[in-house]
């Protein structure tokens, strides 16, 4: 299963996600839809009496002392009738009024958006973004906070908008974020709240943005000492792998240490980048990595999810030194891996594979030496090529 | 950390946003420390030494950061709590003078540190809390303003702190946050200058314009009823008054009055017709003398209440004219005592209130020298030639003068109220001159004792000129003996004190009244002013069967005004710059600080009522214009073969104009209400108003389409990147614009 990144709709607030043809990830407050102004007018004012669901407005301190203010004041006004308390209580009120209005002005044009790549690297800081975008004319957009969550991990974090944002300007708040586990997991803004203008109210819009990711294991450490002689050579059988041979196969962007001399130069010319020649060459010491998840092989937790992170490291060694031929989890058929998309599918797929308690090997795999796992000694985990105990884990040094 | 991926306008920065938070509070103190001008709470240096302060820290903003923070960590609490403890222990029980000083110094130390968010607060709350107070208190109309003044401030103060302060900042130390040392003032408002929108400027009036409109509607609607619960620590009263109007009054005392230009009373009258040329308002009656010092023996029959409503006991209703009100506004400071015109059956109060009805004297009086305007209403008001006699007025007829000395009246001899009307200073040098007097005005015969009066005081006029300047020589004899024995000038009290001796030494029980005299009407808002300058002292003479009559012996003034003679045309029409400002606190008064239940159903009645004749008006209109094309309908064929041709041609004109239009029409509305268009992005708009002239071109063999001319295509592209792409991948929209008419105009070439 291609583990691809969605982005999912809010189920309570539909029309929270935008609307326009083309920008369709966009959110938005959902105060007015595309409908006739007048509509829209209807909309709002239902809006004042009864909110969207789940948006909220709560005074703040500052609100408290300001409602607690103004209930003095009319007490102290009907107490003694008198007129210049009524105006100062009519004033405060009035203050807050406006204070609900300019709320809604300020989020009305603003529209937002989750910005986070689709695949991430546990271990890693990586950045989690919220792009925002005022698509008002003339006021500008302040004091927005958003709510991020990761889901599965249960970690949240509220970012801020440091300035405004003129009208038509777009701006990006930014997370630093370190997953510690790989998997699929779920980012998710779930919410939004601006004290905007005065301070006295705390308004908190529900509608959420959610993106699912996967996040690839972290590198491991192990050793891998494959076997060498002939009896691990398959006698007449080659396998076409990318290499030094006559026969073209790909051309493909230039990665560091590549040999100048395989450098396409027309093609490069033609799309203005470094393009190189893959050619063929008969390669016999190409591996295909298996992996089988088990669950009566792998019972401990940590070991399997070590697994994970080593079967991702190697991959990505053999990738780098060209031989890796193909990959395979549990009964699925070998696919081969000749771009670096290929190498990411599986990395997706062993980040995100479970435990199995039915499976039917693969019985004749032929034409790659085949690497396999086993659980080895206290966490670590065996490397296998064939039946021969090519290497382990190592111990992180975290 | 941000990414703008367009360039943004000019901004101020975080440190610029926090300066002007701060001056903005200091702004603030400055605008509360206006209203305490208002209020005698004895910190006149220290409200100088504040303002001075705040004003020099705006100025120089950067001295405020030198001061050390162990000022502010230790020194500044210690001294305040001591200051305030004492100042509070010392002025109890009044609280309010200590109270604001206690403000005046929170407010000068918040002034001068480097505030955060709960400091700014603080400074915040303070200064609407002294702004109300002064408010509450004087009933000013300069809180209009200060309010006024008060409200944008607050809200871009508070407004700056959401913005410089959001929840998530991290802590930075004090000192920092300013960097006034890299303050200047000529590039801070460049900055300002700079980074403004007149577009948000506008915006922002706009809407303090809907807040003040708002705040307007709640304030009428606001449903007012009586809870008479007044606080007292609302009520400021003041010890001080006029000393003319006070219950003891000595020499010289109403003339220091007169000196005062200011307006002291304000009476609203229905009927501009009612009022006298010259009205008498009463205020004290001062029956006692002694030695120069006329005072109120304080023993009359008194009536003590506290409500909101008085019934004058023994004073009929003469007729529908008396159920007029009359509405008095008596400044602050004047005095305890209510002035009135006359007669009155009924007084009241816009809220409840201790007040005694002295009712043998016909004197009203609250029980403190209120601070701030009172408001009363007289039902009933007349102004009376004779007030009448009270029961025990009787016991003067047939008395005779009573002498007292210095070492006061002899023994058995009455010296209460009424008896107190008689009473002479009884040394013989006094007794000498007034027995004179009496006899070169008498001559033996016996008078009225309204000729009695007539008499005495034409012969005071004669004798005496007015004067404010007096100079009264000395000697053994009472104060006003002295005077009359001489031929020096006098003022009102003089005229007034001599009678008063003259009348009581030849029989006649008399008492000296004082108040105000006389008045303007302001043409502006037509109501009566009365200003201090018109205090005045006059007498009321027992006339020994009805009542009192009056008499004012100071020339220049009617000396018995027996008839209640009103004429509106010759009353005093003041229609200068000083009247047209003392309109607006009369306005302020009625509209605002009267606004009571009343004028709420007052106001929602007229309301209904130009409603309802809106209505009506707009009903007939309809009506009529229906009825007229009634009329042409049945009309139509009438007339002459051209008239009838002519009026056919129009009808029909009209009918294709319609069709023709209608698709237009309908076209229109089906916008209006699906919205789509009006939704888009104007420059959106304009592409798609390109791309429909583009695609869909007419020419003389009808509509075409997109014509092969070169950059057709390529414009065509570029225009539906605009109208449907995304924000980053447009070309520049106006090179767009310009190409598309370039080619359509090339296309008809």
């Amino acid at each position: 299963m291609n583990a691809s990144p969605t982005q999912s709709a809010d189920p309570i607030h539909p029309i929270r996600n935008t609307t326009s043809e083309i920008e369709q990830d966009w959110s938005e407050p959902g105060f007015t839809l595309p409908q006739s102004r007048f509509r829209n007018i209807l909309r709002v004012l239902k809006q004042l009496i009864r909110p969207l669901k789940g948006d909220k407005t709560l005074p703040t301190s500052v609100g408290l002392i300001l409602i607690g203010l103004s209930l003095a004041i009319g007490i102290a006004a009907y107490n003694t009738s008198s007129n210049i308390l009524f105006m100062t209580l009519s004033l405060l009120l009035s203050c807050l009024i406006l204070s609900g209005v300019l709320a809604w002005m300020n989020l009305h044009g603003t529209r937002w958006k989750l910005a986070v790549a689709p695949r991430i690297r546990a271990g890693q800081s990586t950045s989690l973004s919220v792009d925002m975008v005022n698509t008002k004319t003339i006021l500008p957009t302040y004091s927005l906070c958003f709510e991020l969550k990761v889901l599965r991990a249960d970690k949240s974090h509220q970012m801020c908008q440091q300035e405004g944002l003129d009208p038509g300007e777009r701006t990006r708040l930014v997370w630093r974020y370190t997953p510690s586990r790989h998997g699929s997991e779920t980012i998710a803004i779930t919410r939004l709240e601006s004290l905007y203008p005065f301070g006295f109210l705390r308004k908190i819009l529900s509608g959420w943005q959610r993106q699912d990711i996967i996040i690839w294991p972290k590198r491991t450490r192990y050793s891998f000492q494959p076997p060498y002689g002939s009896q691990w050579r398959h006698q007449g059988k080659t396998i076409l792998m990318s290499g030094h041979g006559p026969e073209l196969i790909n051309l493909r962007h230039y990665r560091p240490g590549d040999a100048m001399r395989t450098v396409h130069w027309k093609a490069s010319a033609r799309v203005r980048r470094l393009l190189v020649r893959e050619t063929s060459e008969e390669r016999q010491d190409a591996y295909m990595i298996l992996l089988e998840t088990p669950d009566s092989l792998w019972t401990d937790e940590v070991q399997f999810e070590t697994l994970s992170r080593l079967a991702v490291s190697i991959s990505e060694d053999l990738y780098t030194r060209g031989q890796l031929s193909a990959v395979a989890i549990n009964d699925e058929s070998p696919r081969p891996v000749r771009r670096i998309n290929d190498l990411h599918g599986f990395w997706d797929r062993a980040s995100t594979v479970e435990k199995t308690d039915h499976y039917t090997p693969i019985v004749n795999l032929q034409g790659a030496t085949i690497i396999t796992f086993a659980p080895g000694k206290d966490a670590q985990v065996d490397i296998y090529v064939g039946s021969h105990h090519a290497g382990t884990t190592q111990a992180d040094h975290d | 950390m941000s990414d703008h991926t367009t360039p943004g306008q000019l901004r101020l920065t975080t440190i610029e946003l926090r300066q002007m938070k701060w001056m903005l509070g200091n702004l603030l103190a400055l605008v509360s420390l206006w209203t305490l001008i208002y209020i005698d709470a004895q910190a006149e240096l220290l409200l100088a030494a504040t303002t001075l302060t705040v004003i020099i820290s705006l100025i120089r903003p950067g001295w405020t950061g030198k001061i050390p923070r162990w000022v502010w960590n230790v020194a500044v609490p210690i001294i305040l709590t001591i200051s305030i403890f004492v100042d509070f222990w010392l002025s109890m029980p009044d609280l309010i003078p200590p109270l604001v000083r206690m403000l005046l110094l929170l407010v000068l130390v918040r002034s001068l540190q480097q505030r955060r968010r709960r400091e700014d607060l603080q400074l915040l709350l303070m200064c609407l809390f002294m702004v109300m107070l002064t408010g509450v208190l004087t009933l000013s109309m300069s809180f209009g303003f200060q309010i006024l003044l008060f409200t944008p401030i607050g809200l871009a103060l508070l407004f700056l702190i959401t913005l410089t302060e959001p929840v998530n900042q991290p802590y930075i130390p004090l000192g920092m946050e300013y960097r006034w040392d890299l303050f200047q003032w000529r590039p801070f408002i460049q900055r300002i200058r700079m980074v403004q929108d007149v577009r948000v400027v506008g915006m922002i009036g706009g809407l303090f314009i809907g807040v003040l409109g708002v705040s307007f509607l709640i304030f009428i609607i606001m449903p007012r009823f009586q809870i008479n619960q007044a606080i007292p620590f609302l009520n400021l009263s003041t010890t001080r008054s006029l000393s003319g109007f006070s219950d003891r009054i000595a020499f010289g005392d109403v003339v220091d009055v007169q000196l005062d230009e200011r307006v002291a009373l304000r009476v609203d009258v229905p009927d501009r017709s009612r009022i006298p040329v010259s009205p008498y308002w009463r205020m004290v009656v001062l029956d006692k003398y002694s030695d120069g010092v006329f005072e109120m023996s304080g023993e009359s029959e008194v009536t003590r209440l506290r409500t909101n409503t008085y019934r004058v006991p023994r004073m009929q209703r003469a007729g529908n004219e008396e159920r007029e009100i009359w509405t008095f506004y008596l400044e602050g400071g004047i005095s305890k005592y209510l002035p009135v015109v006359g007669r009155l059956h009924h007084l009241r109060f816009q809220e409840r209130r201790r007040f005694e009805h002295l009712r043998s004297l016909h004197v009203f009086n609250t029980t403190r020298i209120s601070g701030k305007v009172l408001f009363y209403q007289a039902e009933g008001a007349v102004n009376m030639d004779v007030l009448p006699a009270f029961t025990t007025d009787r016991l003067l007829n047939g008395l005779g003068p009573i002498h007292t000395s210095k070492e006061g009246a002899s023994a058995g001899t009455a010296t209460s109220y009424p008896f107190t009307t008689l009473m002479v200073p009884g040394e013989a040098q006094n007794l000498e001159v007034l027995d004179q007097i009496v006899d070169e005005i008498m001559q033996g015969k016996s008078m009225t004792p309204q000729a009695f009066s007539a008499a005495v005081v034409a012969y005071l006029q004669q004798r005496h000129r007015y004067s404010l300047q007096v100079n009264i020589p000395g000697g053994d004899q009472d104060l006003m003996v002295r005077w009359l024995a001489s031929d020096e000038p006098g003022h009102c009290e003089l005229f007034a004190g001599a009678f008063t001796l003259i009348a009581r030494q030849a029989g006649y029980p008399t008492r000296i009244v004082t108040g105000f005299r006389g008045g303007v009407w302001n043409g502006y808002e037509q109501y009566y002013m009365v200003r201090n300058k018109n205090a005045h002292a006059w007498c009321e003479v027992y006339d020994g069967k009805n009542g009192w009559f009056r008499v004012d012996a100071t020339p220049g003034n009617d000396a018995l005004e027996l008839t209640a003679s009103v004429n509106s045309s010759l009353l005093n029409i003041d229609l200068t710059w000083g009247a047209y400002f003392d309109s607006l606190r009369i306005l302020w008064y009625r509209r605002i600080v009267k606004f009571d239940q009343a004028q709420q159903r007052e106001l929602a009645a007229r309301f209904g009522e130009v409603s309802a004749g809106l209505i009506q008006s707009l009903r007939g209109t309809i009506r009529e214009g229906l009825s007229n094309s009634r009329q042409w309908i049945t009309d139509f064929g009438s007339g002459s073969i051209w008239t009838v041709l002519l009026r056919v041609a129009l009808v029909g004109g009209a009918i294709l104009g319609i069709l023709k239009m209608s698709p237009y029409l309908w076209q229109q509305i089906k916008r209006l209400r699906n919205g789509s268009m009006n939704n888009l992005d104007p420059i959106r708009q304009k592409a798609g108003q390109w791309l429909a002239r583009m695609n869909y071109r007419k020419t003389e063999g009808g509509v075409v389409g997109p014509v092969p001319i070169d950059g057709w295509q390529d414009v065509l592209s570029d225009l539906r990147r605009i109208r449907y792409g995304r924000l980053a991948d447009w070309p520049e929209p106006s090179s767009v614009f310009r190409q598309a008419r370039e080619v359509l105009k090339r296309a008809r070439g």
